[in-house]
């Protein structure tokens, strides 16, 4: 074995390469040993080949984990709805299966959310809930509260489920930071303890724990945790109602500079502006004719427009039962006991609907 | 065949008689301590257990123990698994292989084919590496050959 080849240059076979490169390096517990050899030759006589003692150290834990938030934007609810759920991938880097244990912190309010809302809330109901894998929260099947024996380089979603507060205008945000911590995965369907790492100097021959870990949004480096925060922003319908009064016609001056005397026609125009970022739905208004005026059969008119503020009395016609039958839209107006009522349905965001009707002064 | 085992080992341990060269190998640890002054030390710790990404130094060292010169020393080390070649710390340039010891050469000669692309060998590729001192080795000299790893 002792001669050389002399060789200058040669092509070498790929595949043989001696390490798992897996990204979170050579799992933990291994023993990695070098043992060398020696060929030589005494007096021109090829000797043994000697080899050297098997020099060896054991492979440390190194704890890593990521923690991040799935989508990259907030979760858009509305005031008051239940069971919202905000999702996450924690990615176990370690270099060995582990535990992962999981909590949901609120965001202080008044703090800047992770996609730039601010606090103005507190989730209630918070759980935390793992995915069975599927991807897909699924109340039924998504009950483990714990990561449990997750391997070195994969992944599982985690679900955080709350319920958002009513109170909150639209465009307000509810932050949380999920944290993962590492705990022991020895023992399958048990939670583990959460890891400490090894204190003091390294103990020959055994397997220490070493903590490898970024600083996530609300943890430090090198604890065994690991952090990220999402929002939910409010998105709410929020409506601003105006009522506007004007003289039509009286029986002295007719349409030209009509004054409120008895006999004058009224109109009211009642303006519902929706200056959210939804569409309110069911919308009803409702007026009282105003004592010592009559009501103007037939003159109820739903989903007009404004124009700088102005009423542009116009609309859909509607007659004054409360069927819907002989109109022409979906949009009822009625009058019965001295109420008038008209239902405006939806009205989109940014939208701005008029609901009119007319009187006589007695 | 068991005989001819028996009697080769029984040929090795008679060998020493007349020339034993003996290496020992050890793994030691790089550590970068930062001085309060701002300087930086390295320090090599023995290697009981190491985190994945931490440099070691593997030195195998040798010894000729007999009474005779020992000529065309050759020391082969394979780079144990897990362990990435960074490089070469005592002993000179040796000869590599990246293909475990099926073909040698300067690191710079060797090529590595992966998926039907071919590029230059790094360190990090090597599988094996080996020594061949050019003088003999008289009786009770040493000296050593050494090189650092990271672990993956």
């Amino acid at each position: 074995m002792t001669r050389f080849p002399r060789l200058l240059a040669m092509t070498a076979i790929a595949g043989l390469a001696s390490g798992g490169a897996w990204a979170s390096g050579t799992t933990a517990g291994s023993t990695i040993s070098n043992t060398a050899t020696v060929g030589y030759t005494v007096g021109g006589v090829q000797q043994p080949d000697v080899n050297s003692n098997a020099a060896s150290f054991v492979v440390d834990m190194l704890v890593n984990m990521s923690v991040a938030e799935v989508g990259g934007s907030a979760t858009v609810v509305v005031p008051g709805a239940a069971g919202q759920v905000s999702a996450f991938t924690v990615t176990n880097t370690s270099n060995s299966t582990l535990d992962f244990l999981l909590a949901a912190t609120q965001d202080a309010n008044g703090t800047t959310t992770a996609f730039g809302g601010t606090d103005a809330g507190n989730a209630t109901n918070v759980h935390v809930y793992v995915d069975d894998g599927d991807g897909v929260f699924n109340p039924a099947q998504d009950t483990a509260t714990y990561i449990d024996q997750l391997a070195a380089d994969a992944s599982v979603k985690v679900f955080v489920v709350a319920d958002i507060p009513f109170g909150l205008a639209n465009g307000e945000a509810v932050g949380l930071t999920l944290t993962a911590t590492a705990a022991s995965g020895t023992a399958a369907s048990s939670q583990g303890a959460a890891l400490v790492a090894t204190s003091g100097a390294d103990t020959p021959g055994s397997m220490d724990i070493v903590f490898g870990d970024a600083a996530g949004d609300t943890d430090s480096a090198n604890d065994g945790k690991y952090s990220d925060d999402d929002e939910y922003r409010i998105s709410s319908a929020t409506m601003l109602i105006s009522k506007i009064a004007r003289v039509l016609s009286d029986p002295f001056n007719g349409t030209t500079n009509p004054k409120p005397v008895p006999g004058a026609v009224i109109e009211y125009c009642i303006v519902m502006q929706n200056t959210g970022s939804v569409s309110a739905t069911g919308l009803i208004v409702t007026d009282t004719v105003p004592a010592h005026t009559t009501y103007v059969t037939g003159s109820i008119k739903s989903a007009g427009s404004v124009t700088s503020g102005a009423c542009n009395s116009d609309g859909a016609t509607e007659d004054d039962d409360a069927s819907d039958s002989g109109e022409p839209d979906t949009a009822t107006g009625s009058f019965a006991s001295g109420v008038v009522t008209v239902n405006l349905a939806t009205v989109a965001a940014s939208q701005t609907l008029t609901a009119l009707f007319r009187t006589t002064i007695d | 065949m068991k005989h001819l085992l028996l009697g080769l080992s029984a040929l090795a341990l008679a060998a020493p008689a007349f020339a034993d060269v003996r290496l020992s190998s050890t793994v030691q640890e790089e550590i970068v301590i930062q001085k309060p002054n701002g300087g930086r030390e390295v320090k090599l710790i023995p290697a009981d257990s190491v985190a994945p990404g931490d440099t070691v130094i593997v030195r195998v060292a040798y010894a000729n123990e007999s009474e005779k010169p020992a000529s065309d020393i050759v020391i082969s080390n394979p780079v144990p698994e897990h362990l990435s070649l960074v490089d070469i710390r005592e002993g000179g340039e040796p000869a590599y292989s990246v293909d475990g010891g099926e073909t040698w050469g300067a690191l710079s000669a060797l090529k590595i084919v992966s998926g039907g692309e071919t590029r230059a060998a790094k360190a990090a590729d090597v599988t094996n590496v080996r020594w061949r001192l050019t003088q003999p080795l008289a009786p009770g000299a040493s000296g050593a050959v050494a090189f650092s790893a990271r672990l993956d």
